[in-house]
């Protein structure tokens, strides 16, 4: 059960990015949590989650979680 | 003197045409009312009328885009509240909390099934508006939904009684199994297990009919004039499920492109009710 993977949740609304943090630490994951694009784009500098949760809706975007999809898309194919 | 009259009469004429027709046979509201330059009475009615008008539009296209602002505005709230109860569910709680949390359950899948409604009634609203006419044969495309409804509803037995073979219609295929689809969801809330839904073809000189007729409860009294607005809510009689009325709607919508009409009404027997749709033929 405990894989030890790192799982990222862009999520700007607290409530939920806690409630899936605490549903995926349950289920023995390592979990962290950003809430917005940029947080998450500077923490991913350093090194990349084994996957990541985005939320569509992010911010101001209404589709910045796809954007972000996309930099990360390009990042993992280097 | 009587030229002047019949000016006045040309204008006031004009402005009465305008009023008329400000509402499209699409429904689209145009405020530009001619004579609203003029500097006398009749250019300040005209004035005061594209005022209003102006008004009038600009509240349709709020209460247009209402449905959908709220659909998406309450999504969030309620991920709050199902993602919590997901958490909720597996941590160990003491049995006597157990019929709260299936409650609490119920009524988000409430929630999240009328959030789906209206979203999709609004991506319904731009599919029709977006649809192209073309002429299709209405009785292979209702004959392939109905064989798929006998697999999706193994519970109910399906009758087709296609008695217009070949009649074509101009509309959108795709929308008329939306249409069907909506008409048949409803007939198997409302009816009861191991029943038959029967949908049959007919034609006249100009229309092909559908109906679809099921067993159960007939319309309720107090709302037939209602059954195919915006979210109407309509109890079902054996379950705890609400009917949002959004499906109906959905059929008017479709009826409606195609330049159709529909009506609901009980069977003359009393065992049930039909939903009958009229189409332009196709000659």
């Amino acid at each position: 059960m405990n894989s030890g993977k790192l799982v990222a949740i862009v999520e700007d609304e607290l409530a939920i990015r806690e409630n899936y943090s605490a549903a995926l630490q349950r289920n023995g994951y390592r979990v962290q949590g950003y809430a917005s694009r940029q947080a998450a784009l500077s923490a991913f500098d350093t090194r990349l989650p084994d996957l990541v949760i985005i939320d569509i809706n992010l911010g101001d975007k209404i589709e910045g979680g796809f954007e972000l999809c996309r930099e990360l898309r390009a990042r993992s194919a280097c | 003197m009587l030229s002047y009259a019949t000016l006045l009469s040309f204008r006031v004429q004009r402005l009465a045409r305008a009023a008329d027709t400000a509402l499209s046979p699409e429904g689209e509201i145009r405020p530009a009312v001619p004579g609203r330059n003029a500097g006398d009475e009749i250019g300040d009615l005209a004035r005061s009328f594209t005022d209003l008008l102006r008004r009038l539009r600009e509240y349709t296209e709020y209460l247009t885009t209402l449905k959908a602002k709220l659909a998406h505005e309450l999504r969030t709230p309620l991920a709050v509240v199902t993602t919590s109860l997901d958490n909720l569910e597996r941590e160990p709680h003491e049995s006597h909390l157990s019929p709260y949390l299936g409650r609490l359950r119920e009524g988000t899948d409430r929630l999240d099934a009328i959030l789906g409604a209206m979203s999709e009634a609004t991506l319904m609203e731009e599919a029709v508006a977006s649809s192209e006419p073309e002429i299709f044969a209405v009785g292979t495309v209702i004959a392939s939904c109905v064989e798929a409804y006998r697999d999706i509803y193994q519970d109910r037995h399906f009758e087709l009684d296609d008695r217009a073979p070949d009649v074509r219609i101009l509309g959108s295929a795709d929308l008329m199994a939306q249409m069907l689809d909506k008409l048949i969801d409803n007939a198997v809330s409302f009816s009861p297990s191991a029943s038959t839904i029967t949908i049959t073809l007919t034609m006249s000189e100009r229309d092909v009919s559908i109906r679809v007729s099921n067993f159960g409860p007939l319309l309720p009294e107090s709302m037939r004039s209602q059954l195919f607005d915006s979210l109407v809510s309509i109890r079902e009689e054996h379950g705890q499920r609400h009917h949002l009325g959004l499906g109906l709607y959905i059929v008017a919508l479709i009826v409606d492109f195609h330049h159709g009409r529909v009506r609901a009404e009980d069977l003359p027997d009393s065992s049930g009710v039909s939903f009958d749709i009229e189409l332009p033929r196709v000659r």
